[in-house]
Formats: structure tokens, sequence, C-alpha cells
């Protein structure tokens, strides 16, 4: 659907270097921290920046504009000029794809309560955010790449967000998404795999279910750290009461271990540790 | 290609006011003060309107988003000279009603040096989109405008140094200017359009080099 190898991109003060890939049927996030390189990956999949080396494959193709008939996109920081209101989006839409679903498009509108003849410099950011997943939902999409499209949303807007895509992801069972979010709770409820990013590389791809099942934090003391097993930690990191170590082998040590504290990893854990950890 | 045309519509409609207010002056020039400056008008206001685009497109980074649809830079570009031309288009069929009415309303009847000066009008005002086209798309709607006057100042200066030192290089400006002048009409709006036409290629080549190098 989707394979990114050995893409290259530098600044002057940041470098990427990226190998990436999705299958059909698959939700891959991207999670890292600010400027870890996120934005860098989707702006040179979608050839808005010239990347320095590399290929980037589309369904086995270069990018095209015939391509980007099958690609939504959502992009953080950018979308239609706020001059237009919906209904000027709405015939713009219908002049540029194919399979633009002009009834999905206003049934989601009417969903989400905005006006069709109001400039989008008006409206709030939540209202502004619907638009931009409303917008890569309705024309047939195989692929969606969504860079932060959850932002400014409260709960109740982002679950609506979410079942969409898994309405999305429903409706064929060949279609993918590229999303990268810093509510690591929406990704872990939708993700199948995940990769993160820090100071422009990859340092680490999982699928959800190893991430939710196999991998926990240990909490121990300094004795309790001094008699452990370390061959199955990852990261591990100081603290005021002694270590705690990032594992992929969590049943290893509750069984081995009884006697120390075991938590359930999540992604903002995972992503803390294996940045901040050594 | 289509949907940038629709998006380039559908904004000027959203400054049909301003739109209104230039027919009415149109109207004022054409009837009560020199029904000659209409084409100039018209011309410059909607070479304006299709420059402005292009702010709107860049206005609160825009750019990133419009490329993910399904168009190339080059249609991006190419469409951006279709709208300038649509817009020069209406200018002619708008100034041509204007002015005939007006001309009937005189009682004047239209001569050829009349004709001669409204084509070089128009073909004046494709010049000046060709020259504004690229400078907007290389530097902006903010810096666009210093470069747009830069660049108009450059020609102007040009201009003059080269009065000052024609009659050091034996030059003789006004018979050149005569011999310009004493030309046949047909020819000398041959020659202007062959110059607009070279003027024209040349920025669209640049245009799209332009949009083809940005980063967005």
């Amino acid at each position: 659907m989707l394979k990114i190898s050995n893409l290259q991109k530098k600044y002057p003060n940041f470098s990427l270097q990226c190998d990436l890939e999705i299958a059909p049927g698959e939700i891959v996030g991207l999670v890292g921290k600010n400027g870890a390189g996120k934005t860098t990956i989707f702006k040179a999949c979608l050839g808005l920046i010239n990347k320095d080396e590399g290929d980037i494959q589309f369904f086995d193709q270069q990018l095209s504009s015939k391509l980007k008939q099958d690609i939504g996109v959502v992009l953080a920081d950018s979308s239609f000029s706020g001059y237009l209101t919906i209904k000027d989006i709405l015939a713009i839409l219908q002049s540029s794809y194919q399979q633009f679903q002009q009834t999905k498009f206003l049934e989601y509108c009417q969903r989400f309560e905005l006006p069709l003849n109001k400039k989008i410099k008006d409206f709030s950011t939540g209202m502004k955010v619907k638009l931009k997943v409303i917008v890569a939902l309705s024309h047939g999409a195989k692929l969606l790449i969504l860079d932060e499209p959850t932002t400014g949303l409260d709960v109740l807007a982002r679950e609506d967000i979410l079942d969409l895509l898994r309405l999305f992801m429903m409706e064929d069972e060949n279609r993918s998404i590229l999303i990268s979010s810093h509510i690591a709770s929406d990704l872990e409820g939708l993700c199948d795999r995940l990769y993160m990013i820090d100071k422009g590389k990859i340092i680490f791809e999982e699928t959800m279910d190893t991430l939710l099942n196999d991998y926990a934090i240990l909490k121990v003391s300094e004795s309790q750290y001094a008699d452990l097993d370390k061959n199955y930690i990852l990261k591990q990191q100081h603290t005021d009461f002694g270590y705690e170590l990032l594992t992929k082998e969590k049943s290893y040590y509750l069984e081995n271990f009884p006697q120390i504290v075991i938590e359930k990893a999540n992604i903002d854990k995972v992503i803390t540790m294996m940045v901040k950890g050594e | 290609m289509k949907g940038l045309l629709v998006k380039d519509f559908r904004l000027l409609k959203g400054q049909s006011r301003f739109f209104g207010v230039i027919i009415v002056l149109a109207i004022l020039f054409a009837f009560v003060f020199e029904p000659q400056f209409l084409f100039s008008y018209i011309g410059y206001m909607l070479s304006l309107f299709t420059i402005s685009t292009i702010s709107y497109d860049e206005y609160d980074n825009g750019y990133p988003f419009l490329f993910t649809l399904p168009i190339t830079r080059k249609e991006y570009v190419l469409e951006k000279y279709l709208f300038a031309l649509v817009m020069i288009i209406a200018t002619v069929i708008i100034s041509l009603s204007l002015y005939s009415g007006s001309m009937i309303l005189k009682n004047v009847s239209l001569t050829s040096d009349m004709i001669y000066f409204i084509i070089a009008n128009i073909l004046t005002i494709c010049m000046l989109v060709a020259i504004m086209l690229p400078l907007q798309l290389k530097f902006g709607s903010e810096k666009g405008r210093i470069a747009i006057s830069v660049v108009i100042g450059i020609i102007i200066v040009l201009g003059i140094v080269f009065i000052k030192v024609a009659p050091k290089l034996h030059v003789d400006l006004t018979s050149l200017l005569n011999s310009i002048f004493s030309l046949n009409g047909i020819i000398l709006m041959l020659g202007i359009a062959a110059l607009a036409v070279i003027v024209i290629i040349i920025s669209m080549m640049l245009s799209i080099k332009i949009m083809k190098a940005k980063e967005f």
C-alpha cells in the first residue's frame, strides 16, 4: 500500500532517515515528540518536500496526480483557504475527485453540525479539524494519511472521528491508514501497528497487540535491581525509588519475579522509556 | 485543473462587492470621463484578482494541503495563466460593451487609432500579468508586492538610463520613435503581440520552475 525505503532528508539542524511499510487493511500509527520528524515523513510521502535519498511507493507506483485520487489527506497545519465555504469546497472536490461522494460529504457535515455557507476562517478549531477529516473521507480513498487528525477536539468529538475512521476501514478490508497523534489513547484503540520516531530515526516498531500484551514497566528498588535478570530489559531509567525498566517479556518477569511491581505498558510510557531511557 | 478553476472562481465570487465597485467606476469612466481608460482600468483590476487568488491559496498556510489534491505543480501554474486569460477575455467583453455604449451615446465613430490603442492596452495588461505572476509565486503575497514594485522600478530606471545614454551611443530616439509610430498599425500591433507572447512564454516557464522548486 505504502512503502518508504531509505528515505533521507537533511536540514541544517535535523536529518531524517526512515523505512516504513503499510500493508493493505492495516492501520499504522506514527508517534514521537514534537520535532521528531513525523510531519517531515508525511510531507515527503506527499511530494510536498523534495527528498534527498530513497524511494516512496504508493500501490507499487511513484506518486502522481492520478494516484492522489486514491489518497485522503489531513495535514496538521494546512487546509483549504479560509475564504472558502463548505459549499465552495464541495464544488471543488466534485471537480477534483472522480469518486467524490457528495451525499456522504453532506451527511458528515450535518452530523458534525458544520454550516455550509460560513467562511472556514470563521470556524472554531474543532470545526476546522472535523472538516479536514470529512474531506479526506469523502472521495473513496484507498489510503488515508492523517497528521494529527484529532488535535483540538474534545473527547466526544475525537471518539466520533475515530468511529468514522473505523467505519472507513470496515467498508473495504483493503483500505489502510497512516496516522500520527499526540494523543496515545486514540492510537491504542485504533492502530494495528506502531512506529516510534525520535530525532529523525525510527527507534521502535511493534504491533499494538504485542505492545499492550507483552511489554511492561518493572518498578524495582536498588536491591531488587541488583538481583534482577536483565537479559530482557530494553531500557532503564533511574528514579527516586530505584529503577523503572522496560521489557518485552512481561510474562517471564511475572512468573520469575512475583515480588516486583509490574505495570502494563502503554504508548506514552513506552515512548518515554525509549526516548529517555538508557 | 478543473477543481482549481472552480476554486478560483469561488474565491472571485467571494469578492463580488469589490467587483461591483469596479463596474460602477467603469461605467463612470465610460459615460462621464475618458472611455479609453476603461480597458486599462478593468484590465488592471481583473489582473489583480488573478494575483490575489495566489494570496488566498497561501492564506493560513494553505499551499501544502492544496498540493495533496490530485493536481501537479505544473497544472497549478497553468491554471493561474488560464484564469488570467479568462479575466482578460472578461475585460475585453465588459470594456467593449461599455465602450460601444458610450460611443453610440456620444455619437462618436470608432477610428483605427482607437482600435490600436485598445489592442495595445490589452496586450500591455497581458504582459503586466505575465511579469506579476512569477514574482508573486516566488516571493508570496507580502514580499511579492515589494518585488513587483522593485521590478517595475527597475524597468523605469532602465528606460531613463536608456534615454540618457542613447545620445552618447549616437542613437536618435526621436527618429527611432517616429519610425516605430510611422509603421503600419497592423505591423506595430503584431510586433507588440509577438513581444507579449514571448514575455508570457518566458513567464510561464519561470513560474513552473519556481513552483517545482518550492518546498511546503
